[in-house]
């Protein structure tokens, strides 16, 4: 229980720092996702985050989350990108932990990535280490993934994405275990947005037989300046 | 013209894809194709009104035989060298398959044939406990297996002068235990455990992600190992037998020891099954490697 608060406690000092640092773009978001799991039921999580950008080419975004069924998660995700003529091209780097009871879960992996007004997807490579009451484990082989579609490539202040990643943010799965993503974006101002996330994610894909296991819809909203 | 040609091809890809061959189902992995984990498991308890499906008599220390992914195909060799082994064990109490019993559409009856009781050269008839794979729900497999091999989800017992031991088969073969059956499985560990001095839980997807042996292959979510590793540490459960991965691993877990038999299809280079000692103590294993 000491672990968790003092998580919580690092992930908001964690957003202060970020909030403080005079630089670049700042954005600071704020999210519920309601939902239903197959071995938690019904749940929500709320999570705070905030993205940074420390120059023109280093970013970096991290926040917290908490679910209800007692899952804590940590995640920092920093960022180095450069603009080409036919995209932007990223390195990425994740840390990310999440305690729920006794167990615990560190991961960290770096990897590359590529944006443009049309598509995003990132590839890496992350290693784990979780466990309990001082008994851990790895798991040496796994891989993060995201690939995104704009569907209405910001069509004034809309956007409206498709997304199938393993590796969504407070979400680090294992590299057979992905999620299908709708999201739709909404910037009423410069200042504010609304992200409405569906999130579909089955067990069993991969050479296995598929199953229904999470669906939730998460809503966000956050503010820039 | 060349983009009718381009239609044509993505068509093409797309209904293969959609109706794969006779091995793999490849719409299976994206969308289920046979009864649902929470359906299967209402079947099967139905199918045992809630009971042990076999009570089994032995000593206070006993032996079983187990293997897993037989894949049976157009042959089933290995699978009858086993069936064999342990009919004709006199120290054998029974045997248990961890699941992906066949590879192929409509090889279910020859999977039977392969595990038969064969009177002519077995000299006992163990009971034998099958447990659901993937690859057995595979184009709608799971009415058939239903009808010739059994439910997927069932518990049965070992017992003995003195006491009882519990052996608990889970539906593992979407990847997840599903709704029902994981509310199930707390309520009936919570209930019944006590009652018994071992308890050993068969399933068929591996829990850990320990090493790269199954590649792209899935096995259960991340997400739901915690839960689960949880439930078994606290129910003071002696083993998990695995299987899936085609690979041996074994590794003890806050006080659970949770075993990944390796496959024993033919061919294959280094088939295996497992000889599993219980006793007071705990289990002790004895690995056969077959030629």
């Amino acid at each position: 229980m000491k672990l968790k608060h003092l998580s919580i406690t690092i992930a908001f000092l964690l957003l202060g720092s970020l909030c403080i640092t005079v630089a670049q773009e700042r954005e600071v978001a704020v999210g519920l996702r309601g939902g239903h799991n197959v071995v938690h039921g019904a749940f929500s999580a709320l999570s705070v985050e905030g993205t940074c950008g420390l120059t023109d080419n280093i970013s970096v975004r991290g926040g917290a989350q908490y679910a209800t069924y007692g899952r804590t998660a940590i995640e920092v995700r920093p960022t180095y990108s450069l603009p080409t003529s036919w995209g932007t091209l990223h390195a990425r780097t994740i840390l990310h932990h999440t305690a729920q009871a006794s167990f615990h879960n560190v991961a960290a992996g770096v990897g590359v990535g590529f944006s443009n007004p049309h598509l995003f997807c990132s590839l890496g490579y992350y290693y784990r280490l979780y466990g309990s009451h001082g008994e851990w484990l790895n798991e040496p082989f796994n891989i993060f993934y995201e690939l995104g579609f704009h569907l209405l490539p910001r069509v004034e202040r809309w956007d409206l994405q498709f997304v199938f990643t393993n590796s969504e943010m407070f979400d680090l799965e294992r590299h057979y275990q992905p999620s299908w993503i709708v999201r739709c974006d909404w910037e009423p101002s410069n200042r504010v947005g609304l992200v409405i996330d569906l999130c579909y994610k089955s067990a069993g894909m991969f050479n296995m037989s598929a199953d229904y296991y999470q669906l939730y819809l998460k809503a966000g909203l956050c503010y820039k300046w | 013209m060349l983009q009718v040609v381009k239609k044509m091809v993505a068509l093409a890809t797309t209904a293969i894809a959609l109706c794969g061959c006779d091995v793999f189902d490849i719409k299976g992995m994206f969308i289920p194709t046979s009864d649902r984990v929470d359906t299967r498991f209402e079947q099967s308890i139905a199918r045992t009104e809630g009971k042990a499906v076999e009570v089994v008599g032995a000593a206070e220390e006993y032996m079983f035989y187990v293997c897993t992914d037989p894949h049976v195909d157009h042959t089933h060799d290995n699978m009858t060298t086993f069936n064999d082994a342990l009919r004709t064990d006199p120290n054998a109490s029974f045997g248990i398959v961890l699941g992906d019993l066949i590879d192929r559409l409509g090889k279910r009856p020859f999977y039977v044939e392969a595990v038969a009781h064969n009177p002519a050269k077995h000299t006992h008839n163990q009971p034998l406990f099958n447990v659901l794979g993937n690859h057995d729900l595979f184009f709608d497999g799971w009415a058939e297996h239903l009808a010739l091999i059994g439910p997927s989800v069932y518990w049965f017992e070992v017992e003995f002068a003195g006491g009882k031991d519990l052996y608990i088969v889970l539906d593992s073969a979407n990847g997840t235990l599903g709704t029902k059956q994981t509310k199930w499985l707390k309520e009936f560990l919570a209930n019944n455990r006590h009652l018994y001095r071992h308890c050993i839980i068969s399933k068929h997807t591996n829990i850990f992600y320990t090493d790269n042996s199954q590649s792209t292959s899935g096995n259960m979510p991340f997400e739901e190992s915690f839960p689960l590793l949880s439930l078994f540490a606290r129910h003071k459960v002696t083993l998990v037998l695995q299987g899936h991965d085609h690979y041996r691993e074994d590794l003890v877990h806050e006080g659970v020891r949770y075993t990944v038999v390796g496959t024993i299809k033919d061919p294959c280079p280094e088939p295996e099954y497992l000889k599993v000692h219980v006793g007071p103590n705990g289990v002790e294993f004895e690995w056969v490697e077959l030629p």
